[in-house]
C-alpha cells in the first residue's frame, strides 16, 4: 500500500542532534579531568603525603557530582512529572542532565565534604533547573547557582577543611589562591606570580585552585576545539577574556607593570574556565550574535568592577549570574539590530565608555606618591638600662604603621602600636598576632601571615626586623 | 549572505537525455496564476480548441491568459489537486492528438527586430511566468519606464535533487544565448550575466558559445544554498541591496528556464503550453528530466518512467525538498512545479525542547530571528518588531537545529498571527 | 468555623494572598520571634477589627483609613509596652518591626474589606482565622529557618521572665551538623518563602481550568 502523508518541507535535515553537542563538550573536559587527577591526586600520592583514597579522590569527586545530579533529575522526573519509559529516555539522554554536577565537581575547592556537593547538585537541579520549567527554560546557570548556595552557606566550613588546597600544596603559601591579594594592592611580580613559579605555571596549570580551573592552557584547546566543531557559542569568551585583558592592561599600565599583569589576570581566578564553559551554556545565554558580544563585554566590565573594587576576590560567578538575568535584554536589542544597527549603538557606547572610565580610575586609583623603598624609619629611640625602645614606623598597605618597640638583653619583650589606619588592623591585634611575633622572633620569617592581611602582617613583620638590624647595629658600635 | 552547504543529490538526473512525455490522454488545465483563482473563464463545455488556445485570463493587474496545452474537446470544469495544497478548478480537454494550432500572426525572422511594445505584448499574450517555481508574469518585469542596466540569468539552481535548468542549457545553449543577445537589444540593456554555480560543469558548454555575444557574460558564484535566492544572487554580483524590487536599482533577474520560454515565444510564437519537470529521488526506478505538457495528471508520467521502486514508505514531495510540500498522486503538473520526489520516509521522532543555541539566526539569510518569533507568537507587539514578513522560506533554520524543531513552520505561523492581528 | 478554616488554608495571608511578607522575612529566624509576632498580629487584628465593626456606622468615608490607624495604633502601643516591660530580649528582637504592624497590609485590608462592613461576630471569626493562618505560616517558615540554619528549636527564651522556663532544643547532635549560613540571612529567608508558597499551592490550591487554549 502506498502511504501519503501530508506536511510542509524542509525534507531533508542536517546532522546536528543535542546528544552530540553534549558529547563534544564531554570529550573537551576529560583532558582537564585526566590534568588534575594528575595534580591533585598522582603527585601528592608519589610524595608520600597521601594514601590509596587520596589518590583517586579527584575523580571520586567528579563521578560523584554527575551521579548525584542525575540521580536527582531522575527522581524529580519519575516521581513529580510522571514520565515513563521513552519520553524519560528521551529525557534523560538529550537535556544536559549530568552537566550541573559535573560543572559542579568542576569548580568547587576540591576539599568540599561530598555530602554538601550532593546537596549542591540537589540545589543546583531542583531549585535551578527544575522548578523553572525544565531544560530550556532555566534563567541562571543551574551549577553556578549551586556553587553561590554552598559558598554563602558553608564557606568556613569548606576553607577549614583546606579550601583549594590539595594534600601536596598545603604548607606551600599562606593564601589561598592567587587572587586573593589583589584588594590590598596593585600587587607586583613578586608578590603576586613569584610565589607560585612563573608565568608558565599559570599557563600549565600547578597553582593551587579548584579542580577544573587552573589550567589556562587545557581550556585554550577546549576553547579551540569547540569553537572549530562549531559546539559553544564562541563570540562570549572570546569577547570576554579580550575585555578582562584590555581593561587589566590599562590598570597595569597606569601603575608601570607590565604585559605580564594582564596575562596574569586572565590566567587565574577561574576565568578561563568560567568565560569557556559556563557563560557559554546555550539555555542561558543570549541566542543573536550581537547579545552575544554585548554579554561578553559587559561580564567583562562586571568581572573587573568585583575584582578590584568589591571585596570578593574572584567575580566570575557573581558576574555570570548577573548578566544572566538580563539575557532577554540582550537578545531583543540583538534581533532589532539584524535590521537595523543603530539600536544597538547606545549600549556598545556605553560599554565602551565603562571600559575606559573604569580602567582609568581604577588604575589611578592606586597610584601612591610615596617611594616603594624608604620604608622604615626610627623616629625616637631612648635608651634606659640596657632596655632600649624605639618608636619605628613602616610602611604598611595604605599608610604607615607606627609603634613603639621594647628590647631587652636582645631580645624584644614588647611590642605597642600606636598608630594605624590601615584596614584590616583589628584582624592583627584580635588575633594574638603580635604575641605570636614576640614568641617567635628568632624565626621570624617563617611565621604566617594573617590571611586577609598579608600586607600589613608582613609590615609589621619587617618593621620588628628593621628593629632587631637597628638594635644591633647600635649594639655593635658599642 | 554566507549560506549553508547541503548535501546536492543532482548526480541521479544529471547528464542525461530529456525524456519527452507529451501524449496525455486527458488533461486538467488549472486556472489560477500565483494562487490567484480570480480567471475569467472563456470557452464552456462541448468547445473544440486548438492547442495554444486561450482558455481564460486574469482578473486583476496582472492580466495573464492560460492557454490549452492540447487540442481537443472540453469535457467539462473539475477540481483537481494543486501544489499549493488546495483544489481548484480546472478545464478538463479531452485530448484527441492531432496537436492542432489555429493560425497565428506572422513572425519576425530575426527575433531581435521586434521593439520593446512588441517584445512586451508578445510575452504578455504568451503567458509566460517565471519558471523557477514563483510563476510571477515575466512581462510585468520588463514593462517598466525605468532604465534596466544589467540583466542577471539565474542558472543557480540551488535546492537539492533539481536538474531542470541545467538539463535545458545542456541541450538549448545556442538558442538561450541567442533569446538573452534579443532581449538586451530590444530593451537597451547594458550587460547580461549568466550566474552559475562553482564545480558545475554547465560552465563548459556555455563557453563553447558564448565568444559570439560581447555582452553577456558568465559570474560564478559560491555552491551554497540559498544562493539562488534574488537578493542573495544580487549581492553577490553586484554588492547591490534593494528594498522592495530590483527593479529599483535597474536590474532584472530571470530564470534561465524563462529564457528559453521567451525564445519560443518570439521565434514561433508559441505559448507556454509544457515545461521540463524534474522527477527524481531514491524511491523511483529511472529519476529523470522530462518535458511534459502542463495539465498532465502526475499519475501518468510516474508509470511511463517505470514507477516506484517500492510501495510503502513513500513521500511525494513537490517543489524541491527544502521548500516543497508533500502532495497526493492526483496533482497535476503547472507551470509552477519544478520538481517531484519521491523520497523515502523517514519516522519521525517527536522534537525535542529548544536547546537556545542560536544556530538558526546565524544561518536566516533574511537576517531574522527565527527561535524569538517562536517563543512570541501570541505577543502581537514583540511579532511586529521580529519582522517575520521578510522570512523568504528557504527552510534552512529547521535543517540546522539540532533538536529538530520545524522553526519553518513557526515562522510561518507568526506571518499569520501577523496579518490576523492588524485586522 | 468554616471561616476560620477559610483564613487558615484558602485566604492564608501569607501564603496564598502573599501579604504582610516584611515581618515574615525579618523577624523569622527564630521559631520564638515568630510564634510571639503572629500571636501579636492576631491580637492586634482581632481587637481593632471589633472595635471597627462596632464603629462602623459612624465613621464617614473620608476620614476612613486615619481612624483605623489611630485604632490600630492604640492595639499595638498596648503590645509593645506589655513586651518591653516583661520580655525587653524579646522586644530587642522583633525590633521596628512590632511598631510597623501600625500600617500592616494584612490588618489594613481586612479593616477594609471585611470590619467595615459586617457584624462583629462575623468579624471576629474571620480576624481570627486570618490571624491563627499568618501564626502558622510564621511558625512554618520560622521553624525551617531556625532548625537549617542554626540547629535549635527556641520555643521559649525571651519571654522566660514570665513564665519561668526556658526551652531550647538541639535537633541535630552539634557536631554532626553544619548550620547553613545562607538561611539565616533574608536572600535565603526569601527562597525559603517560596518554596513554602510553592508547596502549600500545590497542595492545598484548587485547579483553575485554562480557558482558552494556547
Amino acid at each position: 500500500m502506498k502511504k501519503f502523508h501530508f506536511g510542509l518541507g524542509p525534507f531533508i535535515k542536517s546532522n546536528n542532534k543535542t546528544s552530540k553537542i553534549m558529547l563534544n563538550v564531554v570529550i573537551v573536559l576529560i583532558p582537564i579531568i585526566i590534568f588534575n587527577f594528575y595534580k591533585n591526586g598522582i603527585i601528592p600520592y608519589y610524595y608520600h603525603r597521601t594514601d590509596l583514597l587520596g589518590l583517586f579522590y579527584p575523580l571520586i569527586f567528579v563521578a560523584i557530582g554527575v551521579i548525584s545530579s542525575s540521580f536527582w533529575e531522575f527522581l524529580y522526573d519519575y516521581l513529580l512529572l510522571k514520565k515513563r519509559n521513552d519520553e524519560l529516555k528521551e529525557t534523560l539522554l538529550n537535556s544536559y542532565i549530568f552537566f550541573p554536577g559535573l560543572f559542579l565537581s568542576l569548580i568547587l575547592p576540591i576539599n568540599t565534604p561530598l555530602y554538601i556537593l550532593v546537596f549542591g547538585c540537589f540545589i543546583a537541579i531542583i531549585l535551578g533547573k527544575m522548578l523553572y520549567g525544565g531544560f530550556g527554560n532555566n534563567i541562571f546557570n543551574p551549577a553556578l547557582l549551586g556553587f553561590l548556595i554552598i559558598m554563602s552557606s558553608y564557606s568556613s566550613l569548606i576553607s577549614s577543611n583546606g579550601g583549594y588546597l590539595n594534600s601536596y600544596e598545603i604548607d606551600g603559601v599562606a593564601s589561598a589562591t592567587p587572587l586573593s591579594q589583589i584588594t590590598e594592592q596593585i600587587g607586583s611580580y613578586e608578590t603576586l606570580v613569584e610565589p607560585y613559579g612563573n608565568l608558565w605555571n599559570f599557563f600549565i596549570g600547578t597553582i593551587p585552585g579548584a579542580l577544573g580551573e587552573t589550567s589556562f592552557m587545557l581550556c585554550l584547546l577546549a576553547f579551540i576545539y569547540l569553537s572549530f566543531t562549531k559546539t559553544i557559542k564562541w563570540k562570549i569568551p572570546f569577547v570576554y577574556i579580550s575585555t578582562v585583558f584590555v581593561m587589566t592592561y590599562f590598570i597595569g599600565n597606569l601603575n608601570g607593570l607590565g604585559i605580564w599583569y594582564p596575562l596574569f589576570q586572565i590566567m587565574s581566578g577561574g576565568l578561563a574556565f568560567g568565560a569557556i564553559f559556563m557563560a557559554t551554556d546555550p539555555v542561558t545565554s543570549p541566542t543573536t550574535p550581537v547579545g552575544q558580544i554585548l554579554f561578553g563585554l559587559f561580564l567583562g566590565i562586571l568581572t573587573v568592577i568585583i575584582r578590584y573594587l568589591t571585596p570578593y576576590p574572584e567575580g566570575v560567578m557573581i558576574s555570570i549570574l548577573t548578566m544572566n538575568m538580563l539575557v532577554f535584554i540582550l537578545d531583543d536589542i540583538g534581533a532589532k539590530s539584524r535590521f537595523n544597527f543603530n539600536h544597538t549603538l547606545i549600549s556598545f557606547v556605553l560599554a565602551w565608555c565603562l571600559i575606559l572610565g573604569l580602567g582609568l580610575y581604577i588604575g589611578n586609583s592606586y597610584k601612591t606618591t610615596d617611594e616603594t623603598d624608604n620604608n622604615f624609619k626610627v623616629i625616637e629611640k631612648s635608651v634606659d638600662n640596657q632596655t632600649y625602645i624605639y618608636t619605628v614606623s613602616q610602611k604598611g598597605f595604605s599608610s604607615t604603621i607606627k609603634s613603639e618597640i621594647t628590647i631587652k638583653d636582645g631580645k624584644i619583650t614588647n611590642i605597642k602600636i600606636l598608630e594605624g589606619k590601615d584596614s584590616y588592623f583589628s584582624k592583627l591585634t584580635d588575633n594574638n598576632y603580635l604575641n605570636t611575633l614576640i614568641k617567635k622572633q628568632d624565626d621570624i620569617d617563617n611565621v604566617d601571615a594573617v590571611s586577609g592581611a598579608t600586607v600589613s602582617s608582613n609590615a609589621v613583620k619587617d618593621m620588628i626586623i628593621n628593629t632587631l638590624k637597628e638594635y644591633a647595629g647600635d649594639n655593635n658600635e658599642k | 549572505m554566507k549560506g549553508v552547504k547541503i548535501p546536492k543529490h543532482k548526480k541521479l538526473t544529471q547528464n542525461k537525455k530529456i525524456r519527452i512525455y507529451n501524449k496525455p490522454k486527458i488533461v486538467y488545465i488549472p486556472l489560477v496564476s500565483q494562487n490567484d483563482t480570480n480567471i475569467t473563464v472563456m470557452v464552456k463545455k462541448d468547445d473544440y480548441v486548438c492547442k495554444g488556445d486561450i482558455l481564460g485570463k486574469r482578473k486583476g493587474s496582472f492580466r495573464i491568459p492560460i492557454h490549452a496545452s492540447v487540442s481537443g474537446i472540453v469535457m467539462g470544469f473539475e477540481e483537481k489537486d494543486y501544489m499549493n495544497g488546495y483544489k481548484v478548478k480546472c478545464v478538463v480537454i479531452e485530448n484527441d492528438f492531432k496537436e492542432k494550432v489555429a493560425d497565428k500572426p506572422n513572425v519576425k525572422k530575426h527575433i531581435t527586430d521586434y521593439t520593446k511594445e512588441e517584445f512586451i505584448e508578445i510575452i504578455k499574450e504568451a503567458g509566460i511566468v517565471g519558471l523557477g517555481g514563483a510563476a510571477f508574469p515575466t512581462y510585468v518585469k520588463y514593462d517598466t519606464k525605468q532604465k534596466i542596466n544589467t540583466l542577471i540569468v539565474n542558472a543557480v539552481e540551488c535546492e537539492p535533487y533539481i536538474t531542470s535548468d541545467y538539463a535545458i542549457v545542456e541541450e538549448k545553449c545556442e538558442e538561450i544565448l541567442e533569446a538573452i543577445d534579443a532581449i538586451v537589444k530590444i530593451n537597451n540593456i547594458n550587460e547580461a550575466i549568466i550566474a552559475i554555480k562553482t564545480g558545475n560543469d554547465i560552465i563548459n558548454v556555455i563557453n563553447n558559445f558564448i565568444g559570439t555575444y560581447p555582452k553577456i557574460k558568465v559570474h560564478l558564484v559560491p555552491n551554497v544554498y540559498p544562493m539562488g535566492w534574488e537578493k542573495a544572487l544580487i549581492k553577490e554580483i553586484k554588492n547591490i541591496s534593494y528594498d522592495h524590487l530590483p527593479i529599483e536599482k535597474g536590474i532584472v533577474v530571470n530564470n534561465i528556464s524563462t529564457i528559453y520560454a521567451i525564445y519560443e515565444a518570439l521565434k514561433y510564437n508559441k505559448p507556454l503550453i509544457e515545461r521540463i519537470v524534474t522527477f527524481s529521488g531514491e524511491m523511483f526506478k529511472e529519476p529523470q528530466n522530462i518535458l511534459v505538457k502542463i495539465g498532465t495528471p502526475i499519475k501518468e508520467i510516474i508509470e511511463s518512467i517505470g514507477g516506484y521502486k517500492r510501495y510503502n514508505d513513500i513521500s511525494l514531495v513537490a517543489g524541491g525538498p527544502m521548500m516543497g510540500m508533500t502532495v497526493s498522486e492526483e496533482l497535476i503538473i503547472s507551470n509552477n512545479l519544478n520538481c517531484l520526489l519521491a523520497l523515502k520516509d523517514t519516522e519521525t521522532k517527536p522534537p525535542l525542547e529548544c536547546l537556545r543555541c542560536g544556530k538558526c539566526i546565524e544561518v536566516c539569510p533574511a537576517k531574522l530571528s527565527p527561535v524569538l518569533i517562536k517563543d512570541s507568537l501570541q505577543k502581537y507587539n514583540t511579532l511586529q518588531s521580529l519582522e517575520p514578513n521578510r522570512c523568504i522560506e528557504c527552510g534552512l533554520c529547521s535543517y540546522i537545529c539540532p533538536a529538530k524543531i520545524n522553526v519553518r513552520k513557526c515562522v510561518i505561523q507568526g506571518k499569520k498571527n501577523l496579518m490576523k492581528g492588524e485586522k | 468555623m468554616k471561616m476560620i478554616k477559610n483564613g487558615i488554608i484558602n485566604e492564608n495571608p501569607l501564603l496564598v494572598l502573599l501579604l504582610g511578607l516584611c515581618p515574615a522575612l525579618a523577624v523569622t529566624n527564630n521559631f520564638e520571634n515568630a510564634y510571639i509576632m503572629g500571636l501579636s498580629l492576631l491580637f492586634i487584628l482581632v481587637s481593632s477589627n471589633i472595635i471597627i465593626s462596632l464603629l462602623r456606622k459612624t465613621i464617614p468615608d473620608n476620614v476612613q483609613i486615619v481612624v483605623y490607624v489611630v485604632i490600630i495604633s492604640t492595639f499595638v502601643t498596648l503590645i509593645s509596652l506589655l513586651l518591653k516591660e516583661y520580655a525587653p530580649s524579646l522586644n530587642q528582637a522583633l525590633g521596628i518591626y512590632l511598631p510597623i504592624l501600625t500600617v500592616n497590609c494584612v490588618i489594613l485590608s481586612r479593616a477594609l474589606a471585611v470590619a467595615s462592613k459586617e457584624k462583629v461576630s462575623k468579624t471576629f471569626l474571620d480576624a481570627l482565622g486570618i490571624g491563627l493562618g499568618y501564626t502558622f505560616a510564621l511558625m512554618l517558615i520560622g521553624l525551617i529557618r531556625e532548625v537549617l540554619g542554626n540547629n535549635t528549636i527556641t520555643i521559649m527564651d525571651g519571654i522566660s521572665s514570665v513564665t519561668g522556663y526556658r526551652m531550647i532544643y538541639h535537633v541535630f547532635p552539634d557536631n554532626n551538623f553544619i548550620p547553613m549560613n545562607f538561611i539565616k540571612e533574608p536572600s535565603g529567608a526569601f527562597i525559603i518563602l517560596g518554596l513554602v508558597i510553592a508547596l502549600f499551592n500545590s497542595i492545598y490550591k484548587k485547579e483553575v481550568k485554562p480557558n482558552e487554549s494556547n
